[in-house]
């Protein structure tokens, strides 16, 4: 029973975020329907956190009748402006997504669906079991479930209760599931936080199937779906994968922008990348990033794109969508604790620190039990890429990483505690800040490695 | 372009054998642990999870009501700071305020009025008790 009505909170997510794809005016090619329901569950995942914070920011009762008659409310009003149309979306039908898989391509796709069998049994098999599970999530969803309403921050000081800053998208929609569920079920919740996991690897194959033939594409999920910190990640229900999750789609999405001046992607893109903010706090970094690396391709590069029009979406649609947020962080006075001055003269902390942050990341990094040869690979297609490069667009990629990599460092740097302590800051999160770059730095080795699977069409 | 492609072949394959050797631990996760514990009821994955610990959480859940304040202490004294005494007592006082919420574990500043319930962290025999006043 409790299967069932957690399948039915997972369907009205889809749903959802089904009606809000379909107010938006459709991408000028047909769509697979796989991309369109890994699109529509990131887009519901968004529209019930946000919906739930501004319920409970304007003091209504959290319940799930009020959310859900929200939600019905919406459904009718997307069902009587499209009328029949409503399911007819231009995706393209499964019987002309038909393929001949090659035996290659069906021992990948083999291995790939394992992996997200693997994840999700493991997941769903035991309760929070990795502290910040509970520490910096489930306690705010359990918080949210009792109190039925955004009461919060008269806990901050709870023993065992962390991150405060934190954006409580993901605690929402814990709720939610908890309001179906009628209790709070710690398993069912790390099985709907792997998901992501799926639906990472799902994007990243569409992406990719359109530049590349299948067997290369299912090769590079692949590589994505046995990555083995990302694996031990997606079960633990850690906030790090649905925040790669965002970051891929808003950033894979401008990307093909970029490429195929659609601007339904370029929409899309920057919609995820403004619900990636609300995930976690990097979030933050990746919008400054891709900005910086959108500005930077503007300037360097000749665009068919309306330049200004693509930087001020890119800029304002996340920026708006943050907002909320923002100000309410404002008004609370909740600040982020990374950027409260540094802890002395900062020359000094760059020789003390950058060395042991780097020195840390470094073998971890070439830890082949983590990382398998990730990183090497990457290191190989850098410098393959600075030679000879296929495809000089994918700067996009490479700044944005170099960016992101930037920003972490410079955290590590300011961040206002004793050289000890940060060092087990460094080791506590040198398994995850990579993993929000994996696809980037994987889609970037493809547009370099696969010059010889190109698609045909 | 023939180096390349074949650069990039063995790339992946080395990538694929490795990638064997982590399907074939997680294969064996699957059969061993993971297929025997999945039927297994809310509760008893808990307990797999924090073991006689949760046995204490239900005891304090049973005892105290849903909105009662707790008071956390490490007695005879607090643990030297990052011991594994210290960390073992900050998992304790974590974890118990987030499994027995509502109830509300407090812990020394802010506590005006005589506790009700307190929960005792013995630091020498590493042991939880729950006394009630």
């Amino acid at each position: 029973m409790v299967f069932f009505k957690f399948t039915l909170a997972v369907f009205s997510i889809i749903i959802t975020g089904y009606a809000v794809l379909r107010l938006f005016p459709g991408p000028k090619k047909e769509l697979p329907i796989g991309e369109i329901l890994c699109l529509a569950f990131g887009m519901g995942v968004g529209f019930v956190g946000l919906e739930a914070f501004l319920l409970a920011l304007l003091k209504y009762p959290l319940s799930l009748g009020y959310l859900l008659s929200f939600q019905i409310a919406f459904l009718a009003f997307a069902a009587l402006k499209l009328k029949e149309n409503f399911f007819c979306y231009r995706a393209t039908s499964w019987h002309r997504q038909r393929l001949s898989f090659s035996p290659l391509a069906i021992f990948l796709l083999a291995i790939i669906i394992w992996e997200i069998a693997y994840v999700f049994l493991k997941s769903s098999s035991l309760p929070f079991n990795a502290w910040d599970a509970w520490a910096s999530w489930g306690f705010k969803a359990k918080i949210f479930f009792h109190e039925r309403t955004f009461s919060v921050y008269s806990c901050v000081g709870f023993p065992g209760f962390a991150h405060p800053d934190y954006p409580v998208l993901m605690p929402f929609v814990e709720t939610y599931i908890y309001f179906f569920l009628g209790q709070v079920h710690e398993p069912l919740i790390k099985l709907f936080c792997s998901f992501f996991y799926a639906a990472t690897i799902a994007l990243f194959y569409y992406q990719l199937r359109r530049l590349f033939k299948v067997e290369f594409a299912l090769g590079g999920c692949l590589v994505l779906a046995t990555i083995p910190s990302l694996v031990n990640m997606a079960s633990t229900a850690y906030m790090d994968v649905p925040l790669a999750f965002y970051i891929t789609a808003g950033i894979l999405y401008t990307w093909r922008y970029l490429k195929e001046q659609d601007n339904f992607f370029l929409m899309f893109g920057a919609f995820f990348i403004g619900l990636g903010m609300w995930v976690k706090n990097e979030g933050f970094g990746f919008w400054a990033a891709l900005l910086l690396s959108c500005l930077v391709i503007c300037l360097l590069f000749k665009l068919d794109s309306n330049k200004k029009k693509f930087l001020s979406i890119v800029a304002f649609i996340p920026a708006l969508i943050y907002l909320p947020w923002l100000l309410f962080k404002y008004y609370f006075g909740i600040r982020v604790t990374y950027f409260q001055g540094p802890a002395g003269n900062l020359l000094e902390l760059i020789k003390q620190r950058l060395p042991l942050a780097l020195d840390i990341w470094v073998r971890h990094g070439l830890d082949i039990g983590k990382w398998n040869i990730f990183w090497v690979g990457f290191i190989i297609a850098l410098v393959w890429f600075l030679i000879r490069p296929r495809e000089k667009l994918a700067w996009f990629f490479l700044l944005i990483i170099i960016l992101q990599v930037g920003f972490y460092f410079t955290v590590y740097i300011v961040w206002p505690m004793s050289l000890a302590d940060l060092e087990l800051q460094i080791f506590n999160s040198v398994d995850r800040l990579p993993l929000h770059l994996v696809t980037l730095v994987l889609f970037f080795i493809c547009l370099q490695a696969g010059d010889k699977w190109r698609a045909s069409c | 372009m023939v180096i390349e492609k074949k650069l990039v072949v063995m790339i992946f394959c080395i990538w694929c054998i490795l990638a064997f050797e982590l399907v074939l631990v997680q294969a064996r996760q699957t059969f061993n642990l993971l297929l025997p514990i999945y039927p297994l009821s809310l509760e008893q994955k808990h307990k797999l999870v924090d073991g006689n610990f949760y046995n204490f959480v239900k005891q304090c859940a049973a005892g105290v009501g849903e909105r009662e304040n707790i008071v956390f202490k490490s007695l005879p004294r607090e643990p030297d700071f990052r011991t594994p005494n210290w960390f073992l007592k900050e998992y304790f006082v974590g974890k118990l305020s987030y499994l027995l919420y509502p109830r509300k574990i407090l812990r020394g500043q802010g506590i005006t009025a005589e506790p009700k319930y307190i929960i005792i962290f013995d630091t020498d025999a590493k042991a939880l008790k729950l006394t009630d006043r």
